[in-house]
């Protein structure tokens, strides 16, 4: 902890564009600090192209077409679903290489209100066949996403959250300093926060909401302890997590649940033949005109700590 | 095409024209489907840009060289035939088209890894077509790419009319512009007529030099003014601005009943329709 999200990964970005001079760095009129230096040290590789999402994919499909690894940035709505057509058909149907950036997970973006809520686009980018998805919850698993998609040779979406946050994955456990930089090392893309092989109740999250979990985790009865928490933030290609021994999973995700980490956590169980049921405490849809932070957003929609106690309790009950 | 005279070249790309018209329409005929409308219109069009051989598609040494980015992929067929009879792909992979599996109603670069080819798809096409509005902004990103690779390549978007309607098309005609992209070309086959309404686009040129393009019209089934629009990018170009060629056409063009008429958009001949479109086009 003491960088923001976005500057980690952009402070990663720029030491390798800084090597790598196939990168390029596309916006849409949209900014983070961590930006400057690249805009600064090399403005040839650096477009703003301006608030028109669907030309920036474009652009970025064509410079990818000659070789030039593309990173391009905007938040989460536009980035995605504005330009949908343009990323389902020039980018995933060539199969090409470019790094979409989306920034504003779930209701980072509250009180610009339900425009800029990433709440299902988790949801649509799943549907895209050989698109992967990366939504990390802290800096070293954001770094990890840089790189995971920088290796890539195929697309990619990164889903970036705001400001600065608790340390979930450590250094050492992600891999050695060195080996970053390596390709083919195994890289971890989830962790449990506890893990308890004798618990058949599972709580499983992703990106913001583990600081939800883990905030929980802190303050909840002894008993709760013995359950087994998880974050995952490789969510396209998913992780080999162990599903089969649970009971219960209760799934906590700020993307809308239909599409989201409740929905791979289903097909997941369904295609396996799993004896679990799995719980959804997500976003309940995009709610229009309702303005506020995140903490006011969360609650609304039912994202608490309060929620994932009820729940839990409910799963032992039924046990 | 140095060394052949002025009228020699304009018989070959009108005997050329002719005869892949003729080609397409067999096509269709045999395929029982096809987009023979948007196909006739921009047929003399092509026929100048490949048999004129303003195209470097290959350089020496390179990986890359210009290339052609395809909005109206649906007028595959004229693409196709004309790639063949240059040797550029293999008659086993034309065969294919109408068939479950081979080429279809679109133009799809996947078709050239499938059928090993003579020259391979990037020098070829670049892209995957169907999807309207996107092949400006792609080969703007390919322009782009050359500059910054310090290279001579040209980048060309060849698009229809009906396509020009997309918001995305306008997004890119802004940014080309404001970026200098001198390196970019764009055709468009402008036969004014979409798969159901003639459309009002009499002013695209006066909204697209607004955005900061060179606009040359011409008419595009004029072989010799056809060549005078392509000489002026290719061989006297120095603006520092994109270039918009705008071709004037018609759907159908080359067989009576064809021409102008929306039916024929997407359609395939009855036997006496066959008959008298080989007529019409037999020279």
């Amino acid at each position: 902890m003491g960088k923001d999200i976005r500057d980690v990964f952009f402070d990663e970005l720029y030491k390798s564009a800084v090597i790598d001079k196939k990168i390029i760095v596309i916006t849409a009129d949209a900014d983070a600090f961590g930006l400057q230096q690249f805009k600064e040290n090399i403005p040839d590789r650096f477009i703003n192209i301006g608030v028109a999402e669907q030309n920036m994919i474009n652009v970025a499909a064509g410079l990818a077409l000659r070789g030039k690894k593309v990173f391009v940035y905007s938040i989460i709505p536009f980035i995605t679903m504005r330009c949908f057509e343009q990323i389902k058909f020039n980018l995933s149907g060539m199969n090409l290489d470019v790094v979409i950036v989306g920034v504003g997970t779930g209701f980072s973006f509250g009180f610009d209100g339900p425009s800029h809520h990433g709440i299902i686009d988790i949801s649509i980018m799943r549907s895209i066949p050989n698109m992967e998805i990366y939504n990390p919850c802290d800096e070293n698993s954001t770094i990890n996403s840089f790189h995971s998609a920088y290796r890539s040779i195929t697309p990619t979406y990164i889903r970036l959250d705001k400001g600065q946050f608790d340390d979930i994955y450590k250094f050492e456990e992600l891999s050695k300093a060195e080996d970053r930089y390596i390709y083919n090392h195994d890289i971890v893309e989830y962790k449990y926060l506890t893990e308890n092989r004798n618990s058949n109740i599972l709580v499983i999250s992703t990106g913001y909401t583990t600081h939800v979990v883990k905030e929980y985790i802190k303050q909840c009865p002894k008993e709760i302890k013995n359950i087994s928490f998880i974050d995952v933030y490789k969510l396209k290609e998913f992780p080999d997590i162990n599903l089969k021994n649970y009971k219960h999973i209760i799934v906590v995700d700020e993307n809308s649940w239909s599409g989201g980490l409740f929905t791979i956590i289903c097909e997941n169980v369904a295609i396996n033949g799993y004896n679990t049921r799995v719980h959804p405490i997500t976003a309940l849809g995009i709610e229009y005109l309702i303005y506020g932070d995140r903490k006011y957003l969360l609650e609304k929609n039912n994202i608490t700590s309060k929620k994932i106690q009820e729940v839990i309790m409910g799963c032992k009950n039924e046990i | 095409m140095d060394g052949i005279d002025t009228n020699k070249r304009i018989e070959l790309y009108k005997r050329k024209s002719q005869e892949m018209r003729l080609k397409c329409l067999h096509m269709v005929k045999k395929a029982k489907k096809g987009h023979l409308g948007g196909t006739f219109s921009i047929i003399d069009i092509l026929s100048v840009l490949y048999y004129g051989q303003y195209l470097q598609l290959y350089r020496k040494g390179k990986e890359y060289g210009d290339c052609v980015v395809i909005g109206k992929g649906h007028a595959n067929l004229a693409f196709l035939n004309i790639w063949h009879d240059l040797g550029y792909i293999s008659e086993e992979m034309l065969n294919t088209y109408g068939q479950n599996g081979g080429i279809g109603g679109q133009l799809d670069t996947k078709m050239f890894t499938v059928y090993k080819q003579p020259m391979h798809s990037p020098n070829i096409v670049d892209n995957i077509t169907g999807s309207l509005g996107h092949a400006i902004g792609i080969a703007s990103g390919i322009a782009i790419s050359n500059r910054l690779d310090g290279n001579n390549n040209k980048s060309l978007a060849i698009v229809g009319d009906g396509e020009m309607e997309e918001g995305s098309i306008w997004e890119a005609l802004d940014f080309a512009a404001k970026q200098n992209l001198n390196n970019l070309l764009c055709v468009v086959d402008r036969n004014r007529l979409g798969v159901t309404h003639f459309l009002e686009n009499d002013n695209l040129e006066e909204k697209v030099k607004s955005f900061g393009w060179e606009v040359y019209t011409t008419n595009g089934h004029i072989h010799k003014d056809i060549e005078y629009a392509f000489d002026k990018f290719f061989l006297k170009n120095k603006s520092k601005k994109p270039t918009m060629i705008i071709a004037n056409t018609i759907k159908g063009k080359g067989v009576s009943f064809m021409e102008n008429d929306a039916k024929w958009h997407h359609g395939c001949p009855t036997d006496d329709e066959y008959q008298r479109a080989i007529l019409d086009l037999e020279i």
